[in-house]
């Protein structure tokens, strides 16, 4: 993912929107092909909205003095509505460093969204959160994706996850690609068994989602 | 890599406005420009003091008429008005500022909350380039020695900073690796500042000595002018790379996917802070902990974003330098005691106090 993003050389050419990304300086690379890391935002002192303006400034440069630019009411807009779309508004003015993990997970997809990107690449975006933020950082996820047509590519451990809220997985394993499609067609018993070394059966609840099973190692 | 979501810290509703949030973040902002202004105002202060204060006894209408029409006044009274007070107080001011700006951009740089122009081996560097002209008596006809020290310890100590930076650009080293090799730095040209001692001559031993204690009794104009006009060509470039920085704190890989240019922020930066340290340290000496402290200090109060937080460790140094030059006149009477010795007194209560914090909250 880091080499799609472009953050590590790579001789492969990518492709967005017909677009050839491997062509591209990498501040247009990153404004198109957002990579998310793994490594959670460090617990600097300073305020969460900060946090997610600083992530749009970026590209440009800082205006001469502070009195410049502080009252930059687009830049503030644009972080409020992505923290109100994370659901976490009341942390605008928290400082990053007395947040919590997941706290800071979700101030980092905040960042990640509010620069409007046209494919997210995020390395297990929900390994901090508890079971209801996963549910619903999966839930924005699929409706921003929907909404504005992205490409969206998670690292996920958690096949349930996998299972019911995406369109496709690939599973890598020892490096290689071992199967690829619909979840439902790649995620099967013998899958499990060879790959995550695990006696499991893929089930159907009563509403229909599916859940795998875990009987034992094997 | 999971860090749990603490039971009680589950959000509250979200009963936030934006027009409150506004509020309050213009509020913030508004409190951070205070605070600027008070550390300016505190400078101003301490550089009165600081030119009012010493030996000569001068009252503060001698001073003022002095400065006002320095013909008319005896010539050790302008001298000591206009060669010994007004610069030294002026290049306490410049040298904290320039020691302040470069310990806060090496430590968001080099992710490291200790990095700073002394424990990086820019000062020892130097200190082993003004052993070199002092012990080996290197003269250079038109001139002067004092220029020749300084220009030697700025050599060494630039040439310090790009081993580092070569160093970390050839092996890819992660920062951490970065100030290991800093720190080693020091160590090494410790050791080759002790050597030159060992060699030297008694007076020459005698100098180095002396030149090591960090003092701004080796200020003159052009000294001044110098440093202050590097600062002036370095600062807006520091402005200019402030969002990029407050960005780069929140973790280099963030920032490289977030559109910084890692590699080249953190050369240019580096290129910045050390000809500007480099030059004020050769010009004084060794002057530690400003670097160190200053940062962390305007943290504490301005918060990470470096469109204060630059300014902010700038006008912290400058203060605390110039306190030091205040204390080291008034602290034996009739005696101005170097400044880097006060300086290091003063900055290890604030040193500790630090170290203490980052291990209460680990």
């Amino acid at each position: 993912m880091r080499a799609v993003a472009g953050l590590i050389p790579s001789s492969a050419s990518v492709t967005l929107n017909g677009a050839d990304l491997s062509r591209m300086t990498l501040t247009d690379r990153t404004a198109r092909c957002l990579y998310l890391p793994q490594a959670l935002p460090a617990s600097v002192h300073l305020p969460v909205l900060e946090a997610l303006i600083a992530a749009r400034q970026t590209s440009g440069h800082a205006r001469f003095f502070p009195a410049s630019g502080v009252q930059d009411a687009d830049a503030v807009q644009a972080a409020l509505d992505s923290l109100s779309l994370f659901g976490i508004p009341h942390l605008a003015m928290q400082s990053m460093d007395e947040l919590s993990g997941g706290q800071r997970q979700l101030v980092g997809l905040a960042q990640a969204l509010s620069r409007k990107p046209e494919a997210l690449l995020l390395d297990e975006p929900l390994s901090a959160l508890d079971l209801h933020h996963q549910f619903a950082v999966m839930d924005i996820l699929r409706r921003e994706t929907a909404a504005h047509q992205l490409v969206t590519v998670l690292v996920l451990h958690d096949l349930n996850i996998a299972l019911n809220m995406t369109d496709a997985v690939t599973i890598l394993h020892q490096g290689q690609i071992i199967a690829s499609g619909p979840p439902a067609t790649v995620l099967t018993p013998d899958l499990l068994r060879d790959v995550y070394r695990v006696q499991a059966r893929v089930e159907a609840g009563a509403d229909g989602r599916k859940f795998v099973s875990v009987d034992g190692i094997v | 890599m999971t860090v749990p979501t603490p039971p009680g810290q589950q959000p509250p509703p979200a009963t936030v406005s934006p027009a409150q949030i506004r509020a309050a973040y213009q509020a913030l902002l508004a409190r951070r420009l205070t605070l600027l202004a008070l550390l300016g105002g505190a400078i101003l202060v301490s550089v009165l003091l600081d030119f009012s204060l010493g030996p000569a006894g001068l009252s503060p209408a001698q001073l003022l008429h002095t400065l006002l029409h320095p013909s008319t006044v005896p010539d050790s009274q302008r001298i000591i008005v206009w060669q010994i007070r007004l610069p030294y107080a002026l290049m306490a001011v410049c040298v904290g500022a320039a020691l302040g700006l470069s310990g806060a951009e090496m430590q968001t740089i080099l992710a490291n909350p200790l990095a700073s122009p002394f424990t990086l081996g820019v000062s020892a560097a130097a200190a082993f380039g003004a052993s070199l002209a002092l012990v080996l008596g290197l003269h250079i006809p038109g001139l002067p020695d004092s220029w020749l020290i300084a220009a030697n310890a700025f050599i060494c100590a630039v040439g310090s900073v790009f081993l580092l930076d070569l160093v970390g650009h050839l092996r890819q080293a992660r920062t951490s690796t970065v100030v290991l090799f800093g720190i080693a730095l020091v160590f090494t040209f410790q050791a080759l500042v002790s050597l030159m001692q060992f060699m030297a001559s008694e007076d020459a031993l005698q100098e180095l000595v002396f030149w090591t204690m960090g003092s701004l009794t080796r200020t003159s104009w052009p000294k001044l002018g110098l440093l202050a006009a590097l600062g002036a060509l370095v600062v807006p470039f520091s402005f200019r790379a402030a969002w990029s920085l407050t960005t780069l704190r929140m973790g280099e890989e963030r920032a490289a996917s977030l559109g910084v240019n890692v590699p080249r922020v953190r050369r240019w930066s580096l290129l910045r802070v050390s000809l500007l340290s480099a030059l004020a340290v050769s010009f004084v000496g060794i002057i530690g902990f400003v670097g160190l402290v200053a940062p962390h200090i305007a943290r504490r109060l301005l918060g990470e974003d470096h469109r204060f937080y630059l300014p902010g460790s700038m006008l912290a140094g400058a203060l605390i330098l110039s306190l030091s030059s205040v204390t080291a006149r008034v602290l034996i009477p009739g005696v101005i005691i170097p400044t880097g010795i006060v300086t290091a007194l003063v900055g290890i209560p604030f040193f500790l106090s630090i170290v203490l914090r980052q291990r209460d909250l680990s």
